[in-house]
């Protein structure tokens, strides 16, 4: 049961920064990213060649993993959503379908179609602890997401950039007036998300195989994380993570582990019957 | 257009339809043909709910599995005739879809989008593990060919016409439906949901509706989709063939039923062409997408309309000025 536990809530807190990634970019500028999980892959990938085939030294090639991420998020931006801003949500909403396309299959043409493997940085062995077994990735995972999570907040609330970054997510035109950069800012925004698919992505690596279609998995029990938890809040898709991998992985080992993937889908669909705010989100029917 | 013009336009087109066979003599190519036929159907389905009312929908192509697989069970398992088996597909496809529509269509845009990918996966989960009923990967095979009035449908020829029998009756209503005052009523929700339902006319029925007819031409498509390849797995009804459809209406031109009809045969067509880019088709596939979006706003139809304004501007240029507008 402790096992059970601690697995799903790891796995939640990878979808939670997943979420994250893409409540951020959802309240940058009102648009869903769907090539978030094909960021997430990205990251693993690009963890599994620099540890696994280039033996480099994991400090270096966690930064250098994750400075990519950081370069690959930004120019995601110019390519799928700078030319289209200011267009209505259809055709943005295929631009970044599209991407997905195109990075799942350069993956797959760099990478080949079988599944590789990562080394976590403590190593593949389990722990003991009394009677409950350990897999030490589990705990990287939280710490990592923990640390993240305080330094975003204090980014975001405590900086200038932090502060500029919000302000253009709560409204561009003001922002705007204040002299904020705001096509910068959005840049910056799509950067950090990819940044934390990055890190969602190197963090998830050592616990599943790394696979092309990794991304998509991952991602959609994110988006249903983020709008269990109500979309568009930052406490929300962490609680709505944590929830969805912990109710993921009871469903699969009490029900049926067939059906494993069904299960976030179902919760989803109750929520939006029962209550489609999510635990603390807006009230979506009414939002464009 | 002249009125004889339009009639003989449409008897032209009609013709050059009704030749294809006897000139694609290459029976894989004319299975690409028929192939377009049936994604036509789905598309134009697609179009009620896309280009219409203005809700996106990722899980057509599940909705498409339904009915392939309702049809082909009935028709294996219990020995049902083409027509009755088509008929239960598209009935029972458009039941599921109301059933889905009502919880979903009451979210919009980001939310619908990501609750319609939901069900498409699970969809396919369902395809994929429910053995007993759907065979799991194995998938159904040898599935009936139609018999249509003592004709036996069982070439790429033959199926050709009915196929074509169906697109000339699915497009026919669908372009009478988009004229009638219930089409209208869909569009109004699409431009203002709010002035819409001021003027009395409720938007969750009309989406809902909408979804319907979208499930109906969705199962129908299905049911030609198992009889034309006699063969389904859980792997023809994935994402990437919703995501198909959704380009297909995106580059045809929003809510135009031509628009859609071409990009559908066009997007069927281009993996052939392309085939000597083996793994790099799908990399130029995307691409495509995206560039389509950026420079062709409103696709197929947005450039043809602006050619004609052109043109006509052209032709107006010398002899007369302008006036406005």
């Amino acid at each position: 049961m402790e096992q059970i536990v601690i697995s799903g809530l790891a796995m939640g807190s990878i979808y939670a920064l997943i979420a994250l990634s893409f409540v951020l970019i959802y309240n940058a500028v009102g648009v869903v990213n769907f090539a978030t999980g094909e960021i997430v892959m990205l990251g693993a990938f690009l963890g599994t060649t620099a540890i696994t085939q280039l033996q480099l030294n994991p400090v270096l090639a966690y930064i250098a993993a994750c400075a990519l991420m950081v370069f690959f998020g930004y120019s995601f931006n110019l390519i799928t959503y700078y030319p289209l801003r200011g267009q209505s949500f259809l055709p943005i909403a295929l631009s970044t379908l599209a991407a997905s396309i195109i990075m799942r299959n350069v993956a797959l043409i760099i990478w080949g179609a079988n599944p590789l493997s990562m080394r976590g940085v403590l190593g593949s062995g389990v722990w003991h602890l009394g009677t409950v077994v350990i897999v030490p990735q589990n705990i990287v995972i939280f710490i990592v997401t923990l640390v993240l999570l305080v330094l975003q907040h204090l980014f975001f609330t405590h900086t200038r950039w932090g502060r500029m970054m919000r302000a253009v997510a709560q409204d561009q035109d003001v922002a705007k007036l204040m002299g904020i950069k705001v096509n910068l800012m959005i840049g910056l925004t799509f950067a950090y998300a990819g940044f934390l698919g990055g890190v969602a992505g190197l963090l998830v690596a050592p616990i599943f195989f790394v696979t092309t279609g990794m991304g998509f998995a991952v991602a959609m029990k994110a988006f249903t994380a983020s709008i269990v938890g109500g979309f568009g809040s930052i406490p929300g898709a962490i609680v709505g993570g944590l929830f969805i991998g912990l109710v993921e992985i009871l469903g699969a080992a009490y029900v049926s582990s067939v059906y494993k993937d069904a299960f976030a889908f179902i919760i989803l669909i109750l929520v939006l019957l029962v209550r489609p705010q999510g635990f603390f989100g807006e009230k979506i029917a009414e939002k464009a | 257009m002249s009125r004889q013009a339009r009639w003989l336009s449409i008897g032209v087109g009609l013709l050059f339809m009704l030749s294809i066979p006897l000139w694609v003599t290459s029976s894989f190519y004319l299975r690409l043909v028929n192939l377009s036929g049936i994604t036509i159907i789905a598309v134009v389905g697609l179009n009620f709910l896309t280009g219409e009312t203005g809700q996106i929908s990722l899980g057509h192509a599940g909705l498409m599995g339904i009915g392939a697989y309702t049809a082909a069970i009935l028709e294996t398992a219990h020995h049902w005739e083409f027509w009755s088996g088509t008929l239960a597909a598209g009935v029972i496809t458009t039941a599921i879809a109301i059933i889905i529509g009502y919880p979903t269509l009451r979210l919009k845009g980001h939310y619908l989008a990501i609750a319609t990918l939901g069900l498409g996966q699970i969809l396919w989960l369902i395809f994929s593990n429910w053995r007993s009923a759907t065979n799991g990967f194995d998938g159904i095979g040898q599935i009936p060919e139609p018999h249509i009035f003592g004709f036996s449908i069982a070439n790429d020829f033959a199926f050709y016409y009915l196929i074509t029998v169906f697109v000339a009756a699915f497009v026919y209503l669908a372009i009478r439906i988009k004229a009638s005052s219930f089409g209208l009523a869909m569009i109004a929700v699409r431009d203002n949901e709010m002035a819409a339902e001021a003027m009395g006319i409720s938007a969750t029925t009309h989406k809902v509706l909408a979804f319907s007819l979208s499930g109906l031409y969705a199962g129908v498509a299905g049911s030609l989709y198992a009889h034309l390849f006699t063969y389904i797995s859980p792997d023809a009804f994935t994402l990437d063939l919703s995501i198909l459809f959704f380009a297909m209406l995106i580059l045809g031109g929003l809510g135009s039923i031509l628009g859609s009809m071409i990009a559908a045969v066009f997007l069927t067509l281009l993996p052939e062409w392309l085939r000597f880019l083996d793994q790099y088709y799908m990399v130029l596939y995307g691409a495509i997408i995206i560039l389509v979006i950026v420079y062709m706003p409103q696709g197929i139809m947005g450039v043809l309309k602006n050619w004609r304004r052109w043109k006509l501007f052209r032709a107006t240029q010398p002899s007369e000025p302008l006036h406005g507008g």
